[in-house]
């Protein structure tokens, strides 16, 4: 065996520009095939995940799945607003055990302004982390213009603390929709990986005082008058974060805001409303999933028609090794040798290519929604993507081992006199 | 016991149509150990025919070629490539040496089928021949002469005990064929191995004191002998 690997290396060697050619289109295949796999699954496993601390988000009648990507990944826009009240009558049930509200409408260079209370700071709002300002920064006091912004906003949008900004309302930065309120940077967080390093917190009073903001809370609109307190029947939020004591508490409250009530949609659990988005676009990773294999039959292509190609120019070497001793078997060998080591190498290679698309997506998607990609996380496709590929390579190489093995000695070695 | 016996052996090929031709139909040849003999051919004599049947190459349609005492004829193929892996060197009219391939790694080349390779072995061989500088280079960086050396001790390098030549000197000017032919022969002697060398060069053949003419031996190959039968 040794003396066959060494036979199909030196060859490859001699036609070093074709291996290498053949190599890298199998790189891109295995690497695109991996990629593929590996960032829908982790894709899945970072927005399907949940949130450490609440199981359901209650919001606007309207879309659960618009609640979710509004209230827990800063994405979409608010379906509309809740009124005060009854965050107060759900965060006083039994079947609640934390409630926190927020009020969204405004952005600062695109990167969201939110509306909380002090609570946030003491709520675990990333895997095993609460929110923590870096050194020489605080959280924020809910009674004044005071922000904290996320590790990203900091870094992006340049806030750090001691600054003064002014939000714009929307959630797309047009400097004429600018508020008249400058708030000043009090705190960045640490990194979350979460897409709460995108938002900007500050204190929900400012919200309901936002200049231009009206509020809806009771039949007619109310705008706040600085230094007056706003009724609580006049105020509203975006959503309301909710921790709930049981599941059976769950399906209790779905129960009562989503069949039997039109006032509320509650969008629980987080994960599952999230998880059918990913059931909605399964054709799309379906289709997808049919790409990558067909580009990996294609690079065995590659391997074929290399191989085949070179055939003929390769009949008297094999011819040669025949007389030497050779076995049918042996020059057939040499060419599986060749097939599955140019795919092996190709899949080495393909490792670099995933890691540089991963890398990519993982910015891109981090800079999108904040949600951070496990770029070095295991997935099986690691493992079964290059030993498919190799197995595919090994068949590809079965043609043109066929011609080798049935190279005719005679007729290639013939005296020429 | 001869090393190589030849008893009624005959080889004949398909044609279009289903007939056959008869190339090769040789009643008896011997040949002992370590002796060296020069078989005259023409061309389309059977010559290339007779040597690719001894070396286990072909398979004789019927008759015994007995090769150190085994009988090819019964041997499956996979035990005729081990037989000639281990006790035949082949030497070509042109080089036919692997291009991908240094000049010790084709001699390596010629051992990897039947003893193993034996790299010491392969670069004192080589450079025994002279080639000893030019050990790593590539078949395309060789003189003819130096490609036929490395020829030479590629077939050798098995420690065959029989080389089997076709038209070694074939494409050489005299000068060199002579050159190359006695360095063939000079390397036989020295290792022991019987030569079978076949040309239709009469400079070539006056050189070897036992000489045949395979028109005489191969029967089929007098006009007459010619048949086609379906």
């Amino acid at each position: 065996m040794r003396t066959l690997i060494w036979i199909a290396l030196r060859s490859l060697r001699n036609s070093a520009l074709s291996s290498v050619v053949t190599v890298v289109s199998i790189g891109l295949a295995s690497g695109l095939g991996i990629a593929v796999f590996a960032v829908a699954a982790q894709s899945e496993r970072a927005f399907t995940g949940g949130h450490p601390s609440f199981d359901a988000v209650l919001g606007a009648r309207g879309s659960a799945l618009q609640l979710v990507l509004n209230a827990i990944f800063h994405l979409e826009t608010s379906p509309g607003n809740i009124p005060w009240e009854l965050y107060e009558k759900v965060a006083g049930d039994r079947r609640v055990t934390l409630a926190l509200p927020l009020a969204v409408g405004d952005n600062y260079r695109g990167f969201r302004v939110v509306g909380t209370t002090d609570e946030v700071f003491e709520i675990e709002m990333a895997a095993g982390q609460r929110f923590s300002p870096r050194p020489g920064g605080r959280a924020f006091d809910p009674t004044l213009r005071e922000a904290v912004v996320g590790a990203t906003v900091a870094r992006e949008a340049g806030l750090v603390e001691g600054q003064h900004f002014a939000p714009i309302h929307g959630v797309v930065h047009h400097d004429a929709n600018e508020h008249e309120e400058e708030y000043l940077v009090v705190g960045v967080l640490e990194p979350t990986n979460t897409p709460s390093d995108r938002v900007i917190w500050i204190p929900i009073e400012g919200v309901f005082r936002m200049g231009g903001h009206v509020l809806r809370g009771a039949e007619e609109t109310f705008v706040p008058k600085p230094g007056e307190a706003i009724p609580d029947e006049h105020l509203e939020v975006s959503a309301v974060l909710l921790r709930l004591k049981s599941p059976q508490a769950g399906f209790q409250l779905h129960n009562e805001f989503n069949v039997q009530g039109k006032e509320a949609t509650l969008a629980w659990p987080i994960a599952q409303t999230m998880s059918e988005l990913f059931d909605k676009l399964g054709w799309m990773s379906r289709v997808l999933h049919v790409v990558a294999y067909l580009v990996m039959a294609i690079a065995a292509g590659t391997i074929l028609a290399g191989l085949s190609n070179s055939m003929n120019e390769r009949r008297r070497e094999f011819a040669v090794l025949r007389a030497l001793g050779a076995p049918r078997r042996s020059v057939f060998g040499v060419i599986l040798i060749q097939a599955g080591s140019l795919a092996f190498a190709g899949c080495l290679f393909g490792y670099l290519v995933y890691a540089v698309i991963l890398v990519s997506a993982a910015q891109i998607v981090r800079r999108q929604t904040g949600v951070a990609l496990e770029v070095f996380a295991f997935h099986p496709s690691l493992l079964w993507t290059p030993a498919w590929m190799t197995v595919l390579g090994v068949v590809a190489g079965i043609l043109p081992g066929r011609k080798a093995y049935s190279t005719d000695v005679g007729t290639e070695l013939v005296s020429e006199a | 016991m001869a090393l190589l016996e030849i008893q009624d052996l005959k080889k004949s090929f398909p044609l279009p149509g289903g007939s056959s031709r008869a190339v090769l139909d040789v009643p008896a040849f011997r040949l002992e150990a370590g002796e060296e003999v020069a078989l005259a051919g023409e061309s389309g004599s059977g010559k290339t025919t007779f040597l690719h049947l001894i070396a286990g190459i072909l398979r004789p349609d019927s008759g015994v070629i007995r090769l150190a005492g085994t009988d090819l004829a019964g041997l499956s193929e996979a035990r005729r490539d081990r037989l000639r892996a281990e006790n035949i060197g082949y030497v070509f009219q042109g080089s036919y040496l692997l291009p991908g391939f240094s000049a010790l790694e084709n001699v390596l080349l010629g051992m990897a089928f039947g003893p193993g390779a034996r790299p010491a072995e392969a670069r004192a061989r080589l450079e025994r021949l002279g080639l000893g500088a030019r050990l790593h280079d590539r078949p395309a960086r060789l003189s003819f002469g130096q490609r036929q050396r490395v020829a030479l001790a590629r077939a050798l390098s098995s420690g065959p005990r029989l080389v089997l030549a076709d038209e070694p000197t074939g494409s050489l000017d005299a000068a060199r064929a002579a050159e190359a032919l006695g360095l063939l022969r000079e390397t036989c002697r020295e290792e022991g191995a019987a030569l079978l060398l076949v040309s239709h060069d009469p400079a070539i053949l006056e050189a070897f004191a036992r000489r045949e003419s395979l028109r005489d031996l191969n029967r089929a190959a007098a006009p007459s002998s010619e048949q086609e039968s379906a």
